[in-house]
């Protein structure tokens, strides 16, 4: 069933977002004048087709939702005679700005598509977490820059943050950068200000959560029972004899009432044995456990390999986060900037090799976080369409040939120099785009693939 | 078909390089049995053995001669060693002409049980070592190296023909021009990474992998000649089948593997 759902999830997503994307292109050139010949949604063996328009402009669904082109009279094609009547309608004879026009359209839309689903996300009613600090973890750089549990965070760098994950994004980007947050807090009743140096996180294997845990940007948990719902197959706990339903009293003699109590206790015990204390069914029992030794966001920790029952928030920890249509419109704009300068910067310090070349996901993750999310809720899934679209918008605009953003490198070399760049010059640079293009595929399903076997 | 072929290559080396690097080396080994199964039915249809009962006999023979060498009873010098003997042998029957012996049906059957089952059951040791699977795809980058520089040698340079017999494509230009490709790149990786000592040896090593690959490629063009097949199979869309894509690769690694036990890599 989870397959069903991430092969749908793919397919609407990446054809929804390629019908976007070309469609751009096809309206600014249909408004500049240019005849369209083509418009195809896919590619490979035609699915759908029909010629429409006074400029009988065939419109394509085709076989491989992987993309998709819209073809204009021009474009060094020579299987299309361009007739002296209608020389002035061909992409080639365009001015630059035309041109560019057309080509900046692509991506433009998906940046557009995206502000347009963030800002209505934006709309909904949305409840969030209170911005209160939990228990930051003692070698944070909120702890260390004198920030403490229960804080309550006000602002960053003069953005105003209003539930936890308020500024996720904007604070990631300041991160890469390696540039400081200036944090002011609210520390009982008197406002503080926090100076953070970020330099110190490690952004090989950034990602939103372990950043925040890292920073020490961590909200207030709900107080969990020391009750077990999940013991994992093969866990110390498994091979020890505890079962779904036992309450941990005690472990080593010393009390534990929370499930937080209880993972303190054992985090630090490395992999020595503990003898704990049970309450199975009302009946006290002991069982003694050896811990093993795991690795999480860059910590190693003991655990015996269990999970506590689902356990809500408390009411007064959730924020109810209503917009008007102006501060939707805001919240969706400054989104988009964020992600996609996000995106930018990451792709950046991949080339030095500062970031993780795993951030680069292929379809099968992508499909794979679709099918879940269609699972999770509309919300969610209309979330990650705006996060693709503004992906696929950052990729288009990168200056490699073939992609858009070549075509503009193109275009900006021609507006400079004054005249056309030479044919031959161009098929070169296609070549290298094509194989540029084909690595960063090969990596991409690499990475997926290598997911999927690990 | 260009289009088939690239897609093809892009999914079969992503597929391959993340099974190679994944934590858990069984991916790798079931990767390569895989290989190993499709390639010894390509060659079965080299030996143009199609008696149902002769083929499962041979399949048989195959997987436990596979399966022994797994269990490493044999000294790996032993077997590559021999290996690397028979591939010489295969060459010098290869250019000289004197191919109808190994033409007998038999004689291939055991040619090819021998070839396949050590050149996967090598892999599959070396992706073991210490930094194994950076040995494995250093092995993989001399011989497309090999292949690739003697592509765009032998277009721009090529004249003399290397064996018009065997290969019309294949010139002595775009041979040196694989094997310098195979040096530009390796002498500063080698030298770069190992002490100099270690660095020529392998240097060597490298060569010689290049030099043996080629021959490979020889000799299976000469085989599906002699028993005019255009390709192994169509396993692969766009590429033909298996063994066409690894003749090279067979040819080259028992070379590779004798050089890593000889400098004390493979221990």
């Amino acid at each position: 069933m989870g397959f069903l759902y991430s092969v749908i999830g793919f397919i609407i997503a990446i054809g929804v977002l390629v019908a976007v994307h070309e469609f751009g292109h096809y309206w600014v050139a249909k408004k500049l004048g240019v005849k369209v010949l083509k418009f195809s949604v896919g590619f490979g063996k035609p699915l759908w087709s029909k010629v429409a328009g006074p400029d009988q402009t065939e419109y394509v669904i085709a076989a491989i939702p992987l993309g998709g082109y819209v073809r204009m009279l021009g474009e060094n094609d020579p299987d299309v005679k361009v007739t002296e009547n209608e020389k002035h309608r061909a992409f080639d004879n365009q001015p630059i700005w035309k041109r560019s026009l057309i080509i900046l359209a692509g991506p433009g839309i998906n940046f557009l598509f995206a502000i347009v689903l963030l800002t209505f996300l934006g709309l909904q009613s949305e409840e969030r977490l209170d911005p209160v600090l939990g228990d930051p973890r003692p070698n944070s750089a909120l702890v260390q820059a004198g920030g403490q549990s229960g804080d309550r965070l006000l602002t960053v760098n003069g953005r105003e943050i209003a539930f936890m994950s308020h500024q996720q994004l904007y604070i990631m980007n300041q991160v890469l950068k390696s540039e400081p947050l200036v944090l002011e807090v609210l520390s009982g009743s008197s406002k503080r200000t926090l100076n953070i140096q970020t330099d110190k996180i490690p952004i090989y294997n950034i990602n939103p959560r372990s950043m925040m845990l890292q920073l020490g940007l961590v909200p207030q948990l709900p107080k969990i029972s020391s009750e077990i719902d999940v013991v994992g197959d093969g866990s110390p706990a498994e091979k020890a004899g505890i079962k779904k339903g036992d309450k941990i009293l005690g472990i080593n003699g010393v009390k534990v009432n929370s499930w937080q109590a209880m993972s303190e206790q054992i985090a630090p015990s490395r992999a020595g044995e503990l003898l704990l204390e049970i309450d199975r069914q009302g009946a006290l029992i002991q069982l003694k456990v050896t811990p093993e030794v795991r690795e999480f966001n860059g910590e190693s920790r003991a655990v015996i390999g269990v999970g506590p029952v689902a356990t809500p928030y408390d009411l007064d920890q959730i924020v109810k986060i209503n917009r008007s249509f102006w501060q939707a419109l805001i919240h969706g704009l400054d989104q988009t900037w964020q992600m996609s300068t996000v995106t930018l910067r990451m792709l950046g310090k991949m080339i030095t090799l500062q970031v993780s070349h795993e951030n680069i996901n292929g379809p099968i993750t992508i499909a794979n976080v679709a099918g879940q999310a269609i699972q999770i809720g509309l919300d969610y899934y209309i979330h990650v369409l705006a996060v693709i679209s503004i992906s696929l918008g950052v990729m288009n605009l990168l200056p490699i040939p073939v992609l858009d953003g070549g075509h503009l490198l193109v275009h900006l070399v021609e507006g400079i120099a004054g005249k056309r760049v030479a044919e031959s010059f161009f098929a070169v640079g296609q070549r290298i785009g094509v194989v540029l293009l084909l690595g960063f595929m090969l990596l991409a399903f690499y990475n997926d693939i290598f997911r999927l076997l690990n | 078909m260009l289009k088939q072929r690239i897609i093809t290559a892009v999914i079969l080396v992503a597929v391959l390089l993340a099974a190679l690097f994944a934590k858990n080396p069984v991916y790798w080994t079931i990767m390569i049995s895989v290989m190993l199964l499709a390639g010894f039915y390509e060659w079965l249809r080299f030996c143009q053995i199609d008696n149902p009962i002769a083929q499962a006999l041979s399949y048989l023979l195959f997987i436990s001669a596979a399966y022994g060498l797994g269990q490493n009873s044999v000294p790996p010098v032993i077997v590559i060693g021999s290996v690397c003997a028979i591939w010489m042998a295969l060459f010098a029957f290869t250019t000289r002409g004197w191919f109808a012996f190994i033409n007998i049906r038999w004689v291939k059957l055991m040619v090819g049980i021998s070839t396949l089952a050590t050149a996967g059951w090598a892999i599959i040791e070396i992706r073991t070592l210490t930094n194994g699977p950076f040995w494995v795809l250093g092995f993989f980058l001399i011989v497309v190296a090999a292949d690739v520089g003697a592509y765009f040698c032998g277009k721009r340079f090529g004249k003399r023909k290397l064996a018009p017999s065997v290969s019309p494509g294949k010139t002595v230009e775009g041979f040196v021009g694989g094997l310098l490709l195979v040096v530009t790149i390796y002498i500063p990786l080698l030298f770069f990474l190992f002490p100099a000592g270690g660095a020529a040896g392998l240097l060597i090593t490298a060569i010689l992998t290049a030099v043996s690959s080629v021959g490979g490629d020889l000799f299976e063009s000469k085989l599906k000649r002699h028993v005019g097949l255009k390709d192994s199979s169509q396993i692969l869309p766009g590429h033909g089948g298996i063994l066409d894509r690894v003749d090279s690769l067979m040819a080259g690694l028992p070379v590779f593997a004798l050089g890593l036990l000889l400098l004390g890599i493979w221990t």
